[in-house]
């Protein structure tokens, strides 16, 4: 109390004209944790007689009594008053004082003092006082004017009067007479008296008294003593005034329009407040009721600068000692009488002021919420229904969506939207409405038998099943090994024969038969149905086990736990047992060894291909099984692999020097761009943009590997040369790796690796010596940009070199043929229509020659056969050899692939040959230069011309291309392709830059 | 004389949890849903955001460069034009159903090759509901016009016949919204001869997937659809894979002259990448010397802007200088430099802070409820108290409030938030993964991690932990540990939320893009 007074005076000290306010909360470790942020219900102030009341209950006498309670909380309805600072307990009481007590009862003390202030010539002293309380006792007809005078006469003769003591009735007497003034209804004298004669003296009552007093003792206002008998004219003590007082509670409180509440003090605040005209400081006790709710009990102290005190208490009874609202604490236990009208509290009583909360939980099944009253009602086991209040924070009523619909009022029309924004948490989350699990089995966890938390069981469980991680299954001796959602180990045993096994496979995603399958036999085809080798590692399964034996496990249901994990292959090889291995590389340059083995499903574009399409370079997508063995030890197996399509290969490689950068941009511009085709380094551009924002970007500096900022710094407008690798993905093209070489570039020729150590280094037949690379260099092999090392024997390279026998790219492709196609002439003797077709005679293109057979072949066709003729594409189904379209006698190209026929030309018979190297191309003709015709009669390829050794070849549509051993289209051609041109006849004179027709075209170089 | 001052009455409201939409929401279809990709709307620059409101950010309208291959003669023709959106309407925070329109319309510009002409108008009725976090959109055509002119043939929609319908799921998490859908289309054009070998209908259908999400650092969109031609003489099968992704990167740029009041600073390039990638899985025979495969792109030219220069010279050497100097450019660690000590813990609500900055979490403006006068109002403006100790008169209130409100935390056993606390490396990671909306991609079943001090963490982080080490946000220590309890500084709460942003810059738009389309299936 002191210590408030004291912060309050230092802080009101310094009054400015600013109004602040602080919070200052002290509850640091709560019992009750939603009790300063549920809503408040309440807030009763203490008055302003709480201070003198708390001064003058202060009874020396009474401390340790144990009626000392029942003393103050008379004391503090301003009915019980004490002597000073006794209360002299054993004393009896006078009438004057029992009739100033009911007075007091009645409420009309200060009709008393006005009364006794009006008394004419007399001074004020106690005896005025009560001849207040007497005259106001007259007037309201307790007592009669006989009465009257005898208690007044009575002062005359000792100066004192109504000092004798008061006999038990005749208190019963203006009791009830004091409460049928106030107004109540208990004391109901019509009523027939019945309690009155469980006494054994009721005859020696006062007969006119009988009918008051029946009402006081059936009311049990007063009790009489152990014998049975009432004692109507013994006499009452202080202390047993305090007690019958007390007794008249219920009936005192309902008059008054006070209102008594248990509740238990979760916490307190303080708050100030500084003005300019006043300043205050509250403390705010947090109260957590019986109801659930909260409510404050507040302690106000307010100043104004005149520095009056304005002090609002309640006198607060705790430990047997009398103090106030401040000496209250976080975990007592109160009882509180307040006045519902004026929101004052009027007493409080601390019940229990330990720490200790009484924790208990109720199970039962979930029958119904009121949230109007905060009550939830659980149906127990044995069907009875249990009622409980919940703590305010847990339910409520959702209102935020009114505001988009009718504010209506009436609950009636509105219950239904009323029952579906109610709200409940359970296990701390919200559920509204129907989601309310009404008939489900709730666990309450109670403190001091109110609500505070929900936890949802859900129903009995009728069957037991275990869930887990599969570590091992090992099915030939019928045990598996299964870490559950509990992080333990566990081995079970089963038959491999009697289990019933589903697993879902992570490709099948659809569902159709359902769990019905299990409950009833049935005999579709399910495609969960399995057996239990399919169980592996890594799996997720639900166990169900033998009812007589659980350790023996019946039914198993599983699915696949995969990830997907994407990576560039860096290295491939064979174990001795020819299963696939890869070096994967994961975007943050980890790198993991993994076994590809036979059974797994590789595709690319969408559709299969063999595992030995795969090749180092390419991007690819495994999905991996990861089965966690034990903290820190995981096995991971490929389920299956994608590979990535083309875009990431390398579609140009550029050399130049750097230009400089465009950060904003992104973008490096190079200047003297060439790039690298097959005629050498062509399409200079003096000024070329790339884009360089590609997460797997790499700069070099010869070997060293350097930064962009570095390359930007040092390198830039340098005079070495810069190589540049670029993919093209769909979202343009960019760079892939850049290489900063000192030296002179010298591109080899296209050549054979004749030998190669594994570590980078290789030999071609026209470099002397070995040829060595580095990080820095850029290998290209089939598209793909792989590690030096992976340049291997035979491989057809381009090399250009940089420095001393120093590689700067290494381009390896495969070796321009074409003698993998079959190509063929013959003239058709019969057709089967989509079928198949005869020719008489056959002649095949070998190298250079046509060898003629004369004998007859059949081919098969079916749909994807191309038939073509000189006006280009023509439908199979017109290969017929009947009506005017009949090809039959009719000489074509073919090209076969053993039996079947993948392409029927017709064109004329090709025998005479040019070649040469393309320099141009257009839409249906290539320019060749070197060109040469061969000359049958000397067997001898004899040059056009000497100044002008050029050729124009013309693609008809029914010309045949092959390149790399396949038919290509004509876009396929590129400049610097050594071609041989198979074509029907040359002029007499080839003069430069004649036009030939060229039906059969063979790339061969 | 008493003097009575009225009393003050506080009221405390628990907010009821309500998903905010994040600012960034851009709508889907920005590349509309014929096979073709637009150049992409960009990222909005930190101007843009303080200046508009967040209304306009969600709206898709505008005018974009636009690419598509039409495949209806058989050949691929690539078609540059412009497509133009209009939106008229858009999902409301406020309901819980609703519709609007959406209109395309796509017409050449000049550099096209005037050969190939794509003239198309199409408006959708958009019905949207929501349930929880996620939203549902269905699209139906209201009017539906297309010419198409090519060398193999001129093609005009026949709309009474054509069907055209999409439908979208999207969910909605703190840091990222990630939506799926697909579209279902039969096009029946009518055959206006010359040139082209028949003269019935030319019939197109198209199912496609769609995948995308936005965030404030990128937003990707991708389709992946299967194109069937059917006419009287041949048919065919290819797949396009559009996409457009938009993202920001961070450059820094030192100053060169010496007397400059700043060393450097930071600019944010917002750039987007377009292109289609198709691949043709059944070509008639007259067509076979065309590609099976190959792609077409839109060239972007990237918007940049400047970001604020702090002081942070005393870092200058530091471990984590780089990662600090990006944060305090980017606005997620805010205040005076000076007291950033990078060796020093991180507290929760300093990290909860930072994290609501990183990934743009929109703030309530509480600054309509302040300032009630002392003594005439009987009432207080409710203010929302989740956390006992979490009051307005913190600076990361508004914070916490906001990542409560979107699912990022929930304080701790008893309903303290502990704001002063030290945060530890578990619930710093978990608080990663749940913005990102990716705890699912770790694992259910037994509770078992794939680090060796897997018994360390406890039961409710191990999801979150083990998806952060799938996505490669974390990974073991040299020893296989994890240190779930130790507490993170400031220095290394710096390099996990650029990796968080990192993920959400790049790899993110990868796993849309590449992932995707370098996939034919």
């Amino acid at each position: 109390m002191k210590k408030i007074l004291g912060v309050a005076v230092s802080a009101l000290m310094a009054i400015t004209c600013v109004e602040t306010k602080n919070f200052n909360i002290y509850a640091n470790s709560l019992i009750d944790n939603k009790i300063f942020s549920d809503q408040i219900k309440n807030i009763y102030t203490g008055t302003n007689q709480g201070l003198s009341l708390i001064k003058n209950l202060n009874f020396k006498d009474m401390v340790g009594n144990k009626d000392y309670e029942k003393v103050v909380r008379g004391g503090s309805l301003n009915i019980i008053k004490g002597y000073s600072s006794n209360f002299n307990p054993n004393q009896l009481v006078s009438n004057r004082e029992a009739l100033a007590t009911i007075i007091r009862m009645i409420g009309l003390e200060s009709d008393a003092n006005l009364a006794s202030s009006n008394l004419k010539n007399e001074e004020k002293t106690l005896n005025a006082m009560y001849k207040g309380y007497i005259n106001i006792a007259l007037e309201q007809n307790l007592i009669n004017n006989d009465d009257y005078l005898k208690l007044i006469s009575e002062e005359n003769k000792e100066g004192l009067f109504g000092k004798s003591p008061v006999t038990r009735e005749q208190f019963a007497v203006w009791l009830a007479m004091g409460l049928k003034i106030m107004g109540s209804n208990d004391i109901n004298l019509e009523k027939e008296n019945t309690d009155i004669f469980n006494f054994s003296d009721w005859q020696s009552i006062d007969s006119k008294f009988l009918t008051y007093i029946d009402k006081i003792v059936s009311n049990k206002i007063m009790l009489g003593d152990i014998n049975g008998k009432f004692n109507p004219k013994g006499n009452i003590t202080n202390i047993q005034l305090a007690n019958i007082i007390n007794n008249v509670d219920k009936i005192y409180f309902d008059l008054k329009d006070i209102k008594r509440k248990t509740g238990t003090v979760g916490g307190f605040k303080d708050s100030q407040e500084k003005s300019i005209h006043i300043g205050g400081v509250w403390r705010n006790f947090y109260i957590r009721n019986s109801n659930g709710d909260v409510d404050i009990i507040q302690y106000e102290y307010l100043k104004n600068p005149s520095s009056k005190e304005d002090i609002s208490d309640c006198v607060v009874f705790k430990g047997g000692k009398i103090g106030g609202i401040n000496t209250l604490s976080e975990g007592d236990k109160i009882e509180y009488l307040y006045s519902d009208k004026d929101k004052n509290v009027i007493y409080i009583n601390v019940i229990q002021n330990e720490k200790s909360n009484v924790n208990t939980s109720f199970e039962g099944k979930l029958y119904s919420i009121d949230v109007n009253n905060g009550t939830i009602v659980l149906q127990g086991d044995n069907g009875k229904n249990y009622s409980y209040k919940l703590v305010s924070g847990i339910y409520g009523i959702d209102t935020e969506k009114d505001n988009n619909k009718n504010n209506n009022k009436n609950r009636d029309k509105d219950q239904d939207e009323f029952d579906e924004n109610k709200y409940i948490y359970i296990d701390d989350k919200k559920q509204k409405g129907i989601n309310i699990p009404i008939g489900s089995k709730v666990k309450l966890n109670l403190e001091n038998d109110i609500v505070t938390s929900i936890n949802f069981i859900g129903q009995e469980t009728k069957v037991e099943e275990m869930q887990g991680i599969v570590i091992e299954n090992n099915y030939k001796f019928g045990y598996i090994v299964f870490r559950d959602i509990n992080g333990n180990k566990i081995t079970k045993n089963y038959y491999s024969n009697d289990m019933k096994v589903q697993k879902q496979e992570y490709y099948q995603v659809n569902e159709d038969i359902g769990y019905i399958s299990q409950m009833f036999p049935h005999f579709k085809y399910n495609p969960k149905e399995t057996s239990i080798s399919a169980i592996e590692p890594g799996d997720i399964v639900f166990m169900r086990f033998d009812p007589n034996d659980n350790n023996i496990v019946v039914n198993i249901s599983a699915s696949t736990s995969y990830t997907y994990k994407y990576g560039s292959i860096k290295q491939i090889s064979r174990d001795k047992n020819n299963v696939m291995q890869v070096l994967i590389q994961y975007d943050n340059g980890q790198t993991i060894w993994f076994d590809i083995p036979n059974e797994v499903f590789i595709s690319k574009n969408g559709s299969f291909i063999e595992n030995n399409e795969i090749k180092v370079g390419d991007y690819i997508k495994l999905l991996i099984n990861k089965a966690t063995i034990s903290a820190g030890y995981v096995l991971e197996s490929v389920k299956e692999v994608v590979v990535e399509n083309d875009a990431k290969h390398i579609s140009d490689i550029i050399k130049g020097q750097v230009s400089g950068f465009n950060a904003l941009q992104n973008e490096i511009i190079i200047q003297n761009a060439q790039s690298l085709t097959k005629t050498g380094w062509e399409n200079y551009k003096n000024l070329k943009q790339l884009n360089i924002y590609n997460k797997d970007i790499e700069f070099y500096h010869n070997d060293k590997r350097v930064s962009l900022d570095y390359i930007n710094k040092f390198l830039k407008r340098n005079s070495g040369e810069v190589y540049i690798a670029i993919d093209s993905s769909a979202t343009g093209q960019k760079v892939r790796k850049l290489t900063f070489r000192t030296g002179r570039d010298e591109l080899l020729n296209p050549d054979s690796v004749i030998s190669a150590d594994g570590t980078g280094s290789f030999m071609i037949s026209s470099v002397n010596g070995k040829i060595g690379t580095d990080n820095g260099t850029i290998v290209r092999k089939n598209g793909r940009l792989v590690d030096p090392m992976n340049i291997s024997i035979s491989d057809y390279t381009r090399v250009a070199l940089n420095g001393q026998n120093s590689a700067a790219v290494v381009d390896i492709d495969d070796i321009p043929s074409y003698s993998n196609v079959s190509i063929a002439r013959g003239r058709i003797s019969s057709v089967n229509p989509k079928t198949s077709f005869k020719v008489e005679s056959i002649a095949t293109l070998q190298g250079e020659e046509w060898v003629y057979t004369p004998v007859e072949r059949e081919f098969s066709i079916d749909y994807n056969t191309l038939f073509i003729n000189k006006d280009g594409y023509v439908s199979i189904d017109k290969f017929i050899d009947y009506t005017d379209e009949s090809v039959k006698n009719k000489s074509f190209n073919i090209i076969y692939d053993g039996s079947k026929a993948t392409h029927i030309i017709e064109s004329p018979y090709s025998y005479k040959m040019v070649r040469g190297d393309i320099y141009e191309i257009s839409d249906n003709s290539v320019k060749i230069k070197n060109a040469k015709y061969y000359n049958e009669e000397t067997a001898k390829w004899v040059d056009v011309s000497i100044k002008d050794n050029t050729l124009n070849i013309l693609l008809p549509n029914n010309s045949i291309i092959i390149k790399n051993n396949e038919v290509k289209p004509k876009n396929k051609l590129v400049n610097g392709d050594q071609i041989r041109i198979m074509t029907n006849s040359l002029p007499q004179k080839i003069a430069s830059g004649s036009n030939i027709d060229g039906y059969i075209i063979l790339v061969e170089k | 004389m008493n003097i009575i001052i009225k009393k003050f009455m506080l009221f405390f409201l628990v907010i009821l949890f309500s998903p905010k939409i994040n600012v960034f929401a851009g709508d889907i279809g920005s590349i509309g849903f014929f096979g073709g990709t637009s150049e992409g709307k960009k990222l909005p620059k930190t101007t843009d955001i303080l200046l508009d409101t967040s209304d306009k950010l969600q709206d898709i309208s505008g005018k974009y460069i636009y690419k598509e291959l039409i495949f209806l003669g058989g050949k691929p023709e690539e078609f540059e034009g412009i497509l133009t959106v209009k939106q008229n309407g858009k999902v409301e925070n406020d309901k819980d159903s609703g519709s609007y329109t959406i209109n395309y319309k796509i017409t050449s510009n000049d550099s096209n090759n005037h050969d190939v002409d794509l003239k198309r108008n199409i408006t959708f009725k958009v019905n949207y509901r929501k349930e929880d976090s996620q939203v549902i959109k269905d699209y139906t055509v209201t009017s539906w016009s297309e010419n198409i002119t090519t060398p193999e043939g001129n093609y005009k929609l026949d709309s009474s016949r054509s069907k055209f319908e999409i439908g979208i799921i999207e969910d909605k998490n703190a840091g990222v919204n990630y939506y799926k859908g697909n579209a279902s289309q039969r096009a029946v054009y009518t055959n206006n001869g010359d040139g082209a070998e028949n003269n019935g209908d030319t019939i197109l259908e198209g199912i496609s997937d769609i995948y995308g999400y936005d965030s404030a650092w990128s937003n990707t969109e991708t389709h992946k659809t299967d194109y069937y031609v059917y006419t009287d003489n041949w048919q065919m099968h290819y797949q396009v894979r559009p996409t457009v992704s938009v993202n920001k990167n961070l450059n820094y740029s030192q100053n060169e002259p010496n007397a400059i009041s700043f060393e450097g600073n930071y600019r944010e390039i917002m750039q987007n990448k377009s292109g289609i990638s198709y691949s043709i899985f059944l070509k008639p025979q007259q067509f076979n010397d065309i590609d099976d495969s190959g792609s077409v792109n839109i060239a972007s030219y990237n918007n940049f802007e400047q970001l604020i220069a702090p002081d942070l010279s005393f870092l200058k050497g530091h471990f984590a200088e780089t990662d600090i100097k990006k944060l305090f450019a980017m606005k997620v660690f805010t205040g005076n430099p000076i007291y950033f000590k990078p060796d020093q813990i991180i507290t929760r609500g300093e990290f909860v802070t930072s994290l609501v900055n990183a990934i743009k979490l929109p703030i309530e403006d509480e600054n309509k409820n302040k300032k009630s006068k002392v003594r005439s109002s009987k009432k207080k403006d409710p203010i929302n108290v989740v956390f006992p100790d979490v009051l307005p008169d913190r600076k990361e209130y508004k914070y916490i409030i906001s990542a409560f409100n979107n699912g990022l935390i929930v304080g701790r056993n008893d309903s303290n938030f502990y704001i002063d606390s030290p945060i530890d490396r578990q619930e710093a990671v978990s608080l990663l993964v749940r913005s990102l909306g990716l705890e699912h991609l770790g694992f259910t079943g037994a509770a078992t991690t794939s680090f060796v001090d897997d018994k360390d963490i406890d039961i409710w982080a191990k999801k979150e932990i083990q998806a952060a080490y799938n996505i490669g946000l974390i990974s073991e220590d040299e020893n296989g540990k994890f240190n779930p309890k130790s507490y993170l500084s400031k220095a290394e709460a710096a390099a996990i939320l650029n990796a968080l942003i990192s993920y959400m810059r790049e790899n993110l738009v990868v796993d849309y893009t590449d992932r995707i389309i370098n996939y034919p299936s």
